[in-house]
């Protein structure tokens, strides 16, 4: 082991931050790179479900917070291509690794919202469970990352809120409310507790990323907090948990559940889900539509800064 | 000029290590001429920060969560 | 829910409020579709100032007609011909040059509108245009910054941002035929029009764009409630839930 993996080493060990500029070793980089880029993804075309139902929010004020919400998303996927960034990769490459498949976004943004308890069911649940997952990661290794996550994690503290609002009020709304509010349940339940990833004996990537302190709680252990904080909101709501073997368990003092359906995740990662293939062809449109925009841009900037020199 | 920018930097550097890392926060430090840095127009400032005081649904408090469902 | 507006004043407002949500609209559709993260961004800030806008005019105006409707029901249950947005904002983002021209015409309208109105003799409007005015001095360096881009940058943006132009400017010609309504509310109508003028032909002309002569489209006005066949679209969508649920509240 030479001097510079040594540094990293302790580094890791006294739980310091790994800077852009410190020797790392390769893997460990090109690990973060596709968790980061898959990261920052993931907030981008997380959009688009919302996006479903911004034009169609049914007051001045749902139009207001969602659309902030969603913003929101954008903004964190900036920050995130900007730590990718640090890296050693840039944004236009990473959206040409999204637009090709070679990267990968979480797959809970390939199914549909449709109807408006969706868009609560999303922020309670989908940014719940990625809340629980940001608090854990504004611990991680690298600094970047890192102070990027607590910034998140501030910026996000009203989405699960906004998202838990719509719930009550649809659950506590006219039967049809109500109706749509355990629709939405039901089908956010499982894939948001997939969202964590697959359980800590099958996870691929996981150990080496806790080695490296990149990741700081296992997915089951991220997966259990979550489950045993949320089933009293669903009790509050008068909803229904579509697992039926959702119950306390004495002796773990968690929450039990039934298996998942690994094979309908991985299909769905495989991009078969529902609408894997509108979400990409949505952001390649924008993208590619707009090409014209951005030469526009660059050519201004290019006359106007010949002006000046 | 050269030499002398080189001083400045090198010597703004140090500066800012004896100043803002003296408990240990520091790892990095980064070092820019004030005339390097674009900020604001004074004028311009109510346009570009003012508008975001009203958008008071970027907070939390915003939304009424009862505290039985645990924190938020 | 049959929503009327019977006082001349809280008419003038809602024209204000209704502009504004039909514009914050057309932007919110830009949100997941702009050129790049920091534009939608942007754009959803723009959007997000002119509904909050809208909601605080509303408001206004429900309060001079003595609370008899909410915002909301203003916005959500009220048909095509009982809104009266100017039919410059209902346009579609047919390209981001539109969204840009139909940007910075209106941005350069509404500066002048609520400069004057900031000396208005209702006090809530007067203090509300005051804020606004910061929302769209914003607004209009992004309108203007981007009009320069597209005009002076490709050969291709010019000609995209001179088709938009061309077609947007059909609709400017009715927010100059002010009526009895205008006269008593906006405190100096002509200058509101010599100002918009002298200020288009010089953003256009230093962005190598022309304010080219098109005739009107032989439409009424949207002081009468008249608009074009977008409008219909956009408000199909805006107003689906609260009207397919009439019991539900949200």
């Amino acid at each position: 082991m030479d001097k510079f993996e040594q540094a990293f080493n302790e580094l890791i060990e006294k739980e310091l931050k790994i800077e852009p500029r410190d020797w790392m070793p390769e893997k460990y980089r090109e690990h973060l790179i596709r968790q980061v880029s898959q990261h920052a993804h993931s907030e981008v075309i997380g959009m688009q479900p919302e996006g479903n139902w911004l034009l169609r929010a049914p007051s001045l004020r749902a139009k207001q917070v969602l659309l902030a919400k969603i913003q929101d998303e954008g903004g964190h996927g900036l920050y995130l291509y900007s730590v990718a960034e640090t890296l050693g990769i840039s944004r236009q490459e990473m959206i040409e690794q999204l637009h090709t498949g070679k990267a990968k976004y979480s797959s809970i943004f390939n199914y549909p919202t449709l109807n408006w308890a969706d868009i609560g069911a999303v922020g309670w649940l989908v940014d719940g469970a990625a809340i629980t997952n940001q608090v854990s990661l504004q611990k991680t290794s690298y600094g970047p990352y890192s102070r990027g996550m607590v910034r998140i994690c501030k910026e996000e503290s009203f989405h699960q809120r906004q998202g838990y609002e719509i719930m009550m009020q649809m659950a506590f709304g006219t039967p049809e409310q109500k109706e749509m509010a355990q629709d939405a349940l039901n089908r956010f339940w499982f894939p948001a507790l997939m969202m964590f990833g697959p359980h800590d004996k099958d996870s691929a990537h996981s150990s080496q990323a806790m080695k490296w302190k990149i990741k700081i709680e296992s997915n089951d252990q991220l997966r259990q907090k979550f489950i045993d904080h949320t089933i009293k909101q669903i009790e509050y709501l008068g909803l229904t948990c579509p697992d039926p073997n959702c119950k306390w368990n004495e002796e773990t003092g968690h929450y039990d559940h039934s298996p998942f359906n690994w094979d309908e995740f991985w299909n769905v990662v495989n991009g078969n889900g529902p609408c894997n293939q509108e979400r990409l062809d949505h952001h390649k449109k924008a993208h590619n539509d707009n090409k014209w925009v951005r030469e526009a841009a660059a050519a201004y900037a290019l006359k106007t800064e010949a002006q000046v020199a | 000029m050269r030499a002398a920018f080189l001083d400045t930097i090198k010597n703004g550097l140090q500066n800012a290590r004896d100043l803002y890392t003296r408990r240990g926060e520091g790892r990095e430090l980064w070092v820019v001429e004030a005339s390097n840095i674009v900020t604001v127009p004074l004028d311009e400032a109510s346009a570009f920060f003012d508008p975001a005081d009203d958008k008071i649904y970027r907070h939390p408090t915003f939304y009424d969560i009862p505290d039985s469902v645990g924190h938020m | 829910m049959k929503i009327t507006i019977e006082n001349k004043d809280a008419m003038s407002v809602i024209r204000l409020a209704d502009t504004s949500v039909i514009l914050a609209q057309r932007l919110a559709e830009m949100c997941s579709n702009g050129l790049t993260l920091e534009e939608d961004i942007a754009l959803s800030n723009i959007s997000l100032d002119l509904f909050g806008r809208a909601d605080e005019l509303y408001k206004i105006a429900a309060r001079i007609e003595g609370n008899k409707f909410t915002p909301d029901e203003y916005v959500f249950h009220r048909n095509e011909r009982e809104y009266y947005n100017i039919k410059l904002v209902e346009q579609p983002n047919h390209d981001f040059a539109w969204v840009i021209a139909r940007q910075l015409l209106h941005d350069i309208y509404a500066k002048e509108l609520f400069t004057q109105l900031s000396t208005s003799s209702n006090h809530e409007v007067a203090g509300l245009s005051q804020k606004v005015l910061k929302e769209i001095k914003y607004s209009y360096m992004h309108s203007h910054d981007w009009t320069n881009r597209l005009g002076l940058g490709t050969a291709e943006s010019n000609e995209r941002m001179q088709r938009a132009l061309d077609h947007l400017m059909k609709y400017v010609d009715e927010l100059f035929n002010f009526d009895e309504l205008d006269k008593k509310f906006i405190p100096d109508p002509e200058k509101l029009k010599a100002v918009w003028f002298s200020e288009v032909d010089k953003i256009l002309g230093e962005s190598n764009l022309k304010r080219n002569a098109v005739a009107p489209p032989s439409m009424r006005d949207f002081r009468e409630g008249f608009h074009s066949e977008h409008m219909g679209h956009l408000l199909s969508i805006m107003q689906f839930l609260p009207r397919a649920y009439p019991d539900a509240k949200w």
